[in-house]
């Protein structure tokens, strides 16, 4: 009797003597590769609209990025209108209230300190208010000096803003200090609310795409059972099985991925002109931010991934419930 | 080689198919499995190729202890034979040639040495004309023998047959035996289970008999009693 061997190197025995392992799994993909993009190309229709599903799942989270990107570029343009008002001490003198101007303006957290005297207040209101003859018939001039505070474009966020006001508040011959922030805040919350917004959604989708190219791949397995049950009964490794449809399910993905950046592009085409006239109201000159080279190879990566993965987890689950009998 | 030593196969309902299978084929030899329907020829088959496991005893084969072979390493063992079923479960929408060229694409090999193979496999069962047609234009026999060729294609040392010729009139199926013959005096070892007594016992190879799940009696085809 043969002293017993394993499977392995009965069937190394088989393997043509030109041909190593490595090349013969080469050929397999590359095999697989070609073979599951003609089963999409058979099937056109049924592939085109899984395409245009996978396509539309992930257009939508991706144009809710790219179009929060945009809204937070031009929020980031009015956080900078963000200001300081100091109203010192009547204590103060003129001549200490520029000193003080010119110490805070030092700090590496604000950029601009304007000082307005007294007088220079009373001739602004006088001028924006309209009360010259109330304001004539007092003794003395009731305004403060104030220094505006234009804070760096860092410190500008409602938080830093909030800490930035609390310490200048006990700064010596400061009597009050007005900021203006709930609007801010207000903004700030509902970038953050459309942040979350657009994250749920994402994830959604994410589970659409997965169940979109795990249902197609299941049908296809589903239609291919007598294929497997034969490949495996001639001796077709899990593997040789699993690769034509995990390949399926990164074409799929992929293709899914091409067609969001088109449906993207798209939208956005159409968006253009309506929002640059929008701004123009505004007498902003803002241009609608398109996705970047890494928005586009982000979405890509992405939709390859979900393809796979898809395909992976439906193929893991259905693939050991065929075998021959 | 195929060894059997002491095998039973009990299906979970309780039913016995096999009980105490004994039996040695050594490689390069050629035997005929016979028995009634429910014998368990099927069965026996099926454990050899690793379809099912026996409940109890010890299969080796070409050396290899079945009940060694894990899972991960069946294919491997499955590709060592050429396995021939009564339906030859061709692919409809593959050609001949692609139905024949799917165990040399299992195990990898190039497109030139793919089709020189199944050409020779194609030529060997006299299909080689056909190899652009697809299976349902075939008749039966035909059909069945481009599944013969594609058992062989791959130059397996072991061929298992299960009733090829269920559904052959006799001059097809007599063709048919000798196309294994033809493959067992290359030096294939060939097990084909048959209930064609009538044509088994004139090609003078031993003929083992299986009657309610056990071995009955194994007989060389002279011993048998001339119809």
């Amino acid at each position: 009797m043969t002293p017993p061997q394993t499977a392995k190197s009965a069937a190394k025995n088989l393997s043509p003597v030109a041909l190593s392992r490595l090349q013969a799994y080469g050929v397999n993909h590359v095999r697989a590769f070609v073979f599951s993009l003609k089963r999409l190309y058979k099937s056109p229709l049924a592939s085109l609209l899984n395409i245009l599903v996978i396509g539309f799942a992930l257009a939508l989270p991706g144009m809710l990025f790219i179009l929060l990107d945009n809204a937070r570029a031009v929020t980031e343009r009015w956080d900078h209108a963000a200001s300081l008002s100091l109203f010192v001490a009547h204590s103060v003198s003129d001549h200490e209230l520029k000193t003080l101007a010119d110490t805070l303006v030092q700090r590496h957290d604000i950029v601009q300190a304007q000082a307005l005297t007294r007088s220079e207040t009373l001739a602004e209101f006088r001028a924006l208010s309209g009360f010259t003859q109330a304001l004539d018939a007092l003794e003395e001039n009731p305004l403060p000096g104030v220094i505006v505070l234009t804070p760096h474009v860092d410190h500008q966020g409602p938080t830093a803003l909030q800490a930035l006001a609390e310490e200048l508040a006990v700064h010596e011959g400061i009597a009050r200090v007005v900021v203006d922030m709930l609007w801010l805040e207000r903004l700030h919350a509902i970038m953050q609310l459309a942040q979350w917004g657009v994250d749920i959604l994402t994830v959604l989708l994410i589970i659409t795409v997965w169940l979109v190219i795990g249902n197609s791949i299941r049908l296809e397995i589903h239609n291919r059972r007598k294929e497997i049950t034969l490949s495996k009964l001639i001796g077709a490794s899990d593997a040789f099985v699993r690769r034509p449809f995990l390949y399926g399910g990164l074409w799929l993905g992929s293709l899914g991925a091409l067609m969001a950046l088109g449906i993207i592009a798209g939208v956005l085409f159409l968006l253009h002109i309506p929002l640059s006239q929008l701004a123009a109201l505004y007498a902003h000159s803002w241009h609608l931010q398109g996705p970047q080279w890494h928005d586009i190879a982000w979405l890509f990566s992405a939709g390859s991934l979900l393809g796979f993965s898809g395909a992976w987890i439906t193929v893991a689950h259905y693939l050991h419930e065929i075998e021959p009998a | 080689m195929i060894c059997l030593h002491g095998v039973a196969k009990r299906y979970p309902c309780g039913h016995e198919a096999l009980s105490n299978i004994n039996l040695t084929l050594d490689a390069g030899s050629m035997a005929f499995l016979t028995g009634r329907s429910g014998a368990g020829k099927s069965t026996l088959l099926k454990l050899i190729a690793l379809i099912e496991r026996p409940t109890r005893g010890q299969i080796l084969v070409n050396g290899m202890r079945l009940s060694d072979v894990g899972r991960e390493h069946i294919p491997a063992l499955r590709r060592s034979m050429g396995i021939i079923f009564q339906d030859p479960h061709l692919l409809a929408d593959r050609t001949v040639f692609d139905n024949v060229a799917l165990p040399l694409t299992i195990l990898g090999y190039r497109r030139a040495e793919v089709a020189r193979r199944v050409r020779a496999a194609l030529d060997k069962v006299g299909l080689l004309r056909k190899e652009r047609q697809y299976p349902p234009t075939l008749s039966s026999g035909e059909q069945q023998r481009v599944g013969i060729a594609r058992a062989v294609v791959h130059k397996p040392p072991i061929l298992l047959a299960d009733e090829p010729t269920g559904n052959l009139d006799p001059q097809l199926s007599a063709e048919i035996m000798d196309l294994f013959l033809q493959f067992n005096r290359v030096g294939v070892t060939v097990l084909v289970v048959s209930h064609d007594v009538p044509l088994i016992s004139r090609l003078n190879k031993p003929i083992i008999d299986l009657e309610h799940g056990q071995l009955r009696r194994m007989v060389l085809s002279d011993d048998l009693p001339s119809p």
